[in-house]
Formats: C-alpha cells, structure tokens, sequence
C-alpha cells in the first residue's frame, strides 16, 4: 500500500526539481493571467435515438441456465458509445459480466448518451499537463427509477521530464494502453456509434501510473512507441471490474508496442499489447489475468482500414467472492475470450456547405468465449454506418448492428438501429 | 530520474509480498473428491474420504466388504429417530449457495396412449444445461419436460441450443437431485448381495448412473431420484441442517467431528443440500455400540465413550441404536428391561435442540450434497 505515494514522489520529484530551477526560486507560482491561458474547458453532448429488436437483451425467454449472462452474450446490444446495451433482464440471476444498459427495452427511444466536461491545464512554463473529464449520463431504470450515473472518466497528471525526449509519466485515472479502440471511446472521435465486442477487455480506463516513449526514426519515415501502465484494474470497462482501488494490492502491467510509417498519403501502424497481473474483480492475488493483442491500421486516399484481435484469460479465483463496478456478484470464474474487429471507413472526397465530411463505414466483429465449464459461445456481428460532420463540431452518425449466434448461445433476435448526433465545445 | 523509476518498480513486489493472501474457498465435485481418495488423503474439512468413495477392491466404510468396482459408500446417520442411510456426492466451502440449473428430458406426446395423460419418457437421454466443470454447477436439477417434434432437425437432441433454437414445448417439471458423476458408479455392496444399511443390515435398492449429455459430450449421472430440493425464485438452493458431534475438548467451529453417524433433519430426501453444524457434546455423552455386531467396531479410535453394554439387548434393536448418542452416560446401556427407552438418545435434530443448549450447536462453512437412501424402512 505505501508503493504509490513513493512512486508518485519518486516519478515527480525531478519534473518539480526542474521547473523550480527554471522558475529561479525553490518554489513556483503562476501567476492569474498564466493559469488561464493554461486552462481550457471543451465537451461534448451526444444524444441518440435508438431501437433494439427483440425485448432489447440477448436473453432467450426459455432460457434459464444461470447465470444468464455465462449463456448468452448480454453486450450485444449496444446502442452508444459508451457500449451501454438497450435493456438487461434484472430478474435474471446474473454474476457481474454485464454491460451498463439505457433500459429502453426493444421501444426506440431518444436517449441522452452523454454529457461531457473536460478541463486541462496546460502551462506553457511547466513540464506538466493536467486533465479531467467529468461525465453525466441520464438514464432511467424499471426498479430504481432514476439511475443517472456521474463519472470522474479521467483525471490525470502528465508530465515530460526531458524536453529533448517524447517522453512522458503519466499518474492518475487515464486511458487504456492496450490496443487502439481506446483511442476512439469517446462519441466525438469514435468514428461509428458503438464498440466492438471486445471493446469490454481493452478500452477501460484505468488508476496508476503510465509510461509513454516515442523514437523517431526520420531517415525511414517512421517511428516507435512503447506505452506501459501498471494499474490497479487493467484495461477492462468499469462495468466488468473495479478500476478505484486495488482489491489484490498488486498492480496490473500493460504494455503496447508500436510501430508506424508515415508517408506521404499513407500511413501505416502497427502494434501489439499485452498484459499481466491478478484479476482486480475477486481478492485473490493467485488469480491472474493476462492477455495479448494485436493491431493494425493504414490510411490511403480517404480509406481508413483497422483491425484488432484479442486473446485473453483469466484464472478461476480461489476465493468465492466477485466485485464489478456494478456492485459485488458470487464467484470469479476462470475466463476465456478470443476476438477481433476489422473495419473500413472512407472519407468521400466532397463537401457542401455545412456538410464537411461524410464518412460510409462497415465493421465486423467477431468474438469465441467461454466461461469455465459453460458452452463457447461464438458470435459475430456486422455494423453498417454513415457518418456526416457538420460545420468542424457537429457529428451526424447512423448505423446498424446485425448479431448473429453462431455456435452456443442460443439464436435470439437481438439487432439494433443506432443514431447519435454528438456535439462538441 | 531512471533509478528513482527502477526503484519505485522494484518496490512493487516487496510490498505485495507484505499483504495477506485470503482464505480459500473450495468445491469439490464427485470425481475430485473420488482423486483426492486415490492419491490417498485423510479427510478434507473433517470428512473421512472414505465416506465418499471406495475404490474397487477397497473395504467398504463401516462394514467388512470389499467394493466390487468405484462405489459410493453407503453411511449411516439418523433421522427423526430412525436409522438412515446415505451417500456424499460433493462439498462445498466458504462458497455461496449453489443454484439450481435446468435440465431437459424428452417425454412422449400426452395423447400417445403408453402415457396414460402422464409425462412419460421417450427413450432419449436427458440433456443437462450445465457442465460439471463450470464454478456454477451444481447436482440440482430442475426438470423441462419437452417433445421432440415429429420433424425434428437436431434427433436425438444433446444441446441445450437446439432445444431452445427449436423453440421446443417446455413444461416445468420436478426439481431432481442428479450429480454428475463418473460412468459406473454404484452403491458399494458385496460381492452377489445389495447394498445394505451397516449396522441395521436392511438391503438397499442399487442405485447406478445414466448418461446424458451437455452440449453434445456425454455426461453421465448418479440415480439420485427420489431426492428432491426446494429453491428460491431465482433458482438459490435453500440448505437444511446436518448436525454432526464434536468432542467438548475441541473449538466448535473449527473442530474435526467425531467419527460418528450424523444427525439429518425430518424429511432430508427434499433438501439434499445441508449446511454442517458442530455440536458440541457434554461430557458425560456416550455412545451405543453392539459387542460381537455383523459389522465391525465404530472407528477404534473415535474419542468417545462406549460403556459396557448388557448382553442380553436384542440384537435387531441393538443394532438400529449402533452409533447413537446418549447423554449422562447412557443409563440403559447396562439393562435390557429399560433400552432404549430410559436413555436420552441425539438421534434427530429437535431431540438435539431440546436437550442441548443453543450455544452448544455452531454453523461452518462447510455444505455437503448429501443423497439420502433410507429413512426407517422408506427408500426415497
């Protein structure tokens, strides 16, 4: 437990040493007009009209196996950004893999996805950047009424101890590093509406401290990365594990490696992710989780082509006992997930008027997982979408989600139309 | 700054070393506990393996025979007076209640005229929802009876997906205790005889396993029917009390039970699942065994008192109160004329209430399934 403050002044201490000596005094304070250049505030809304077929669950009705969850894929039937699904079955026994859901249940519905705060402070005289992220997401559920949930996202330090070095030590709540759809999680930058499957295990947000580094390798137009974290929690959502505080007391190591070249009109990346340490979602430091990933992405003439695949395993705990960031459920069971996504975007190359952008997309995600003891499950799902930018901060977005159950689970209908108009400041 | 890092990293194992690691939790199925007795372990949480399984060619708990192939072995315990018998089939500990799962059974068509108006078995074997593996299987079962339509795509049936993909009839039927199990199992009993009670010596009707299938791989079951559970809406099986004796000298909650037959509640055949209690004996209890009985000793060691008993009991009645606890030294022990009647026996769980003091009974942790095979003359 004393680890981390140590790490936090062991990490700080040479960034703080270094702007006190550039400020000429032992200690340094900005001055009023300084902080507010430093200080900006952006966001953004995203609503969205959605509609779910079936009763909005990947849920058979004759279905009773339990946990539900185990059976089916309840993730299936997302309808924003942020992965929350149409509707879940409460009545259901269910044990913690679960999706945060809008509860509209196979009805269409205008939805208030999220309501986005940023604050970052930026000094232009101080190695350091601080971020924050604030969101408020409205939501109705059948037995609690009003289920309107506030989440700090992220809330972070960074600093660039060497000017001459892209080098930077990042602590604090931030992004994942495994993968590239975290690049994407929010509504204003993803390019479709919602994640893939296997968005669940690698694009959480995660509490610890974080290590970037990038070499430039300008004679062959090309450069290397090497993001490391060690968290508390790892890279799943915060619907699936606990990301405030470390139920095992040992930290979670992720890392991705990266590769990228950039040419003129074409740009390639390529990257591969893993990740090692005790499942935060049970108290048993003998449970482990661990996963691999890899990533591609080019970009050529307005084409925009990326991939990603997933492995992934979790050992059974030794201690009945589950916690999510839903609350606590009965037992960690081991866990194997395999899966991917490719998707192809395309910028058409016109404009009109307010119309800056418009960007047709197409995804397909597949993913093989099983909880010990229980059926594979092998499901896929096609997206199919539409993105129009309007004027630099207006984003238009319509898709559809076709899920299908190929092997173990039974077929359900379970697809959905998804619209999101998001509205950045 | 790189060896500030380089320290702050090294720390990490240091200090995770430092905490402590909780207790385990631990659920063994039939066959785990059935390898634990083959690599020749004691006991587990107080249970003797030996009670579990034996191995072909391994004497029989409580008796002089030897199984004729892997055997649930057959003990005793009392209920509501009364001797009975039982197997053990899995154990559970700290680990929540167990649920319930379904499991779907093929039945003719109600107008067929072998019914009689009644579910009646088509022949195909019973498809579990559930593998034997999965930390939330559990030996409970709640029946679905269904009909295999005449134009069936998946004939016989042997996933729970086709069944549902077929959007099949389903009708609830009972809640059956059915633990997956090794094919071949049985009763242990003597080469060319039934299994029997050990002390009483009343035969037993054999008991073997089945097959079914979960998703398309065989997975046989024990005949446990007969034994039944209730459960709670959202399928959380409900527990009953096994009260099982510990000596005075022992901590309660962390005693190793006497090696005696167990005390079950009035009608254990619909709970199956109990929850084991420590009862904490006084001093002056005793227990009754009969000299020169059919079948050996109670465990040579067991630390517990055994008086001398008159000789001229009848051996039918002696042997229905073999193991049975007595409380202020078992006066009847010693005098034909007043056994059983003048002693004061722990032989059901509302005689162990009322004569011992609540504090005396402790609940643990520990949960057994428990398929009871006789109760007095009734076979489940």
């Amino acid at each position: 437990m004393r680890f981390w403050p140590l790490s936090l002044l062991l990490v700080a201490a040479p960034a703080l040493a270094q702007s006190a000596d550039e400020n000429g005094s032992d200690g340094y304070t900005p001055t009023e007009d300084s902080i507010a250049d430093a200080v900006r505030v952006n966001g953004y809304v995203d609503v969205g009209y959605a509609k779910a077929t079936g009763d909005g669950t990947s849920y058979p009705a004759n279905d009773t196996r339990s946990p539900a969850d185990y059976a089916v894929d309840p993730f299936a039937t997302a309808v924003n950004s942020r992965g929350d699904v149409a509707a879940l079955d409460p009545t259901r026994f269910t044990n913690g893999f679960l999706p945060r859901t809008v509860s509209i249940g196979g009805n269409p519905s205008f939805l208030l996805n999220t309501l986005s705060a940023e604050l970052r402070f930026a000094p232009k005289t101080l190695p350091l950047f601080v971020f924050a992220r604030v969101q408020l997401m409205p939501r109705f559920s059948a037995t609690a009424g009003d289920a309107t949930r506030v989440e700090l996202q992220q809330a972070f330090g960074r600093f660039n101890p060497f000017s001459s070095q892209e080098f930077t030590v990042s602590v604090g709540k931030f992004d994942s590093v495994f993968g590239i759809e975290y690049l994407e999680t929010e509504a204003n930058l993803r390019l479709g509406i919602t994640p893939s499957l296997i968005a669940r295990y690698t694009t959480g947000q995660s509490l610890g401290l974080k290590a970037f580094y990038r070499l430039e390798l300008p004679a062959i137009w090309s450069g290397l990365s090497l993001n490391a974290a060690a968290t508390n929690n790892g890279t799943r959502v915060e619907s699936l594990v606990p990301v405030d505080a470390s139920l095992t007391g040992g930290p979670v190591g992720t890392a991705r490696l990266g590769y990228e070249l950039n040419l003129t009109g074409f740009q390639f990346k390529l990257g591969g992710s893993a990740l090692y340490g005790a499942r935060n979602d049970q108290v048993s430091r003998g449970a482990k989780q661990r996963a691999f990933g890899a990533d591609a992405r080019v970009e050529f003439k307005g084409l925009h082509l990326a991939g990603e695949l997933v492995s992934l395993h979790d050992d059974e705990s030794p201690v009945a006992a589950k916690y999510t960031g839903q609350g606590p459920t009965e037992l960690a069971s081991a866990f194997d997930v395999t899966g991917g996504w490719v998707r192809l975007g395309w910028s058409l190359p016109f404009t009109f008027h307010a119309l800056t952008a418009v960007t047709p997309y197409a995804r397909w995600d597949r993913r093989h997982g099983q909880f010990q003891g229980f059926i594979p499950l092998d499901t896929d799902r096609f997206t199919f979408g539409l993105q129009l930018q309007l004027y630099e901060s207006v984003l238009l977005k319509a898709e559809y989600l076709w899920n299908r159950e190929l092997h173990g689970a039974p077929q359900v209908d379970n697809d959905v139309f998804t619209s999101s108009l998001v509205m950045t400041w | 700054m790189r060896r500030a890092l380089a320290l702050a990293w090294l720390a990490v194992p240091v200090l995770v070393a430092c905490a402590p690691e909780p207790e385990a939790s631990k659920f063994w199925r039939a066959s785990q506990l059935r390898q634990m007795r083959a690599e020749t372990a004691d006991q587990t949480f107080g249970w003797e393996l030996d009670w579990f399984y034996a191995a072909d060619g391994e004497r029989l708990t409580w008796t002089n025979d030897t199984a004729t192939r892997d055997s649930l072995v057959v003990n005793p315990a009392f209920e509501d007076g009364k001797p009975a018998a039982f197997v053990l089939t899995e154990l559970w500990y700290q680990w929540p209640n167990p649920w319930d799962q379904p499991v779907y059974e093929m039945v003719k068509p109600l107008d067929d005229p072998t019914t009689d108006g009644g579910f009646v078995h088509d022949g195909n074997d019973p498809v579990f929802g559930v593998g034997i593996d999965s930390t939330f299987y559990s030996p409970f079962w709640h029946v679905e009876w269904t009909q295999e339509p005449p134009s069936a795509q998946s004939d016989p049936y042997r996933g729970t997906r086709e069944i549902l993909d077929d959007a099949l009839p389903l009708t609830d039927g009972p809640s059956v205790l059915c633990p997956l199990v090794e094919a071949g199992l049985e009763l242990g009993h003597p080469d060319g005889a039934p299994p029997y009670h050990p002390f009483t010596g009343r035969p037993l009707r054999q008991r073997g396993t089945a097959r079914g299938w979960v998703d398309h791989h065989e997975a046989d079951y024990f005949d446990a029917h007969g034994n039944s559970y209730s459960a709670s809406a959202a399928g959380r099986v409900t527990e009953g009390k096994l009260y099982r004796f510990v000596d005075s000298s022992d901590e309660p909650e962390d005693a190793i039970p006497l090696a005696l037959p167990p005390v079950l509640p009035h009608l254990s055949q619909g709970v199956s699942l109990f929850r084991e209690y420590h009862v904490t004996l006084p001093p002056d209890a005793v227990v009754f065994d009969m000299p020169g009985a059919a079948t050996p000793d109670l465990e040579p060691d067991l630390k517990m008192p055994r008086p001398p008993v008159d000789l001229n009991i009848d051996a039918g009645v002696g042997n229905a109160y073999r193991g049975r606890v007595a409380l202020n030294g078992g006066p009847c022990f010693t005098d034909a004329g007043s056994f059983p009647q003048g002693c004061t026996w722990l032989d059901s769980t509302t005689a162990v209430e009322a004569a011992l003091p609540s504090s005396a009974i402790v609940k643990t942790d520990i949960l057994v399934t428990l398929p009871t095979l006789l109760v007095g003359d009734s076979e489940p």
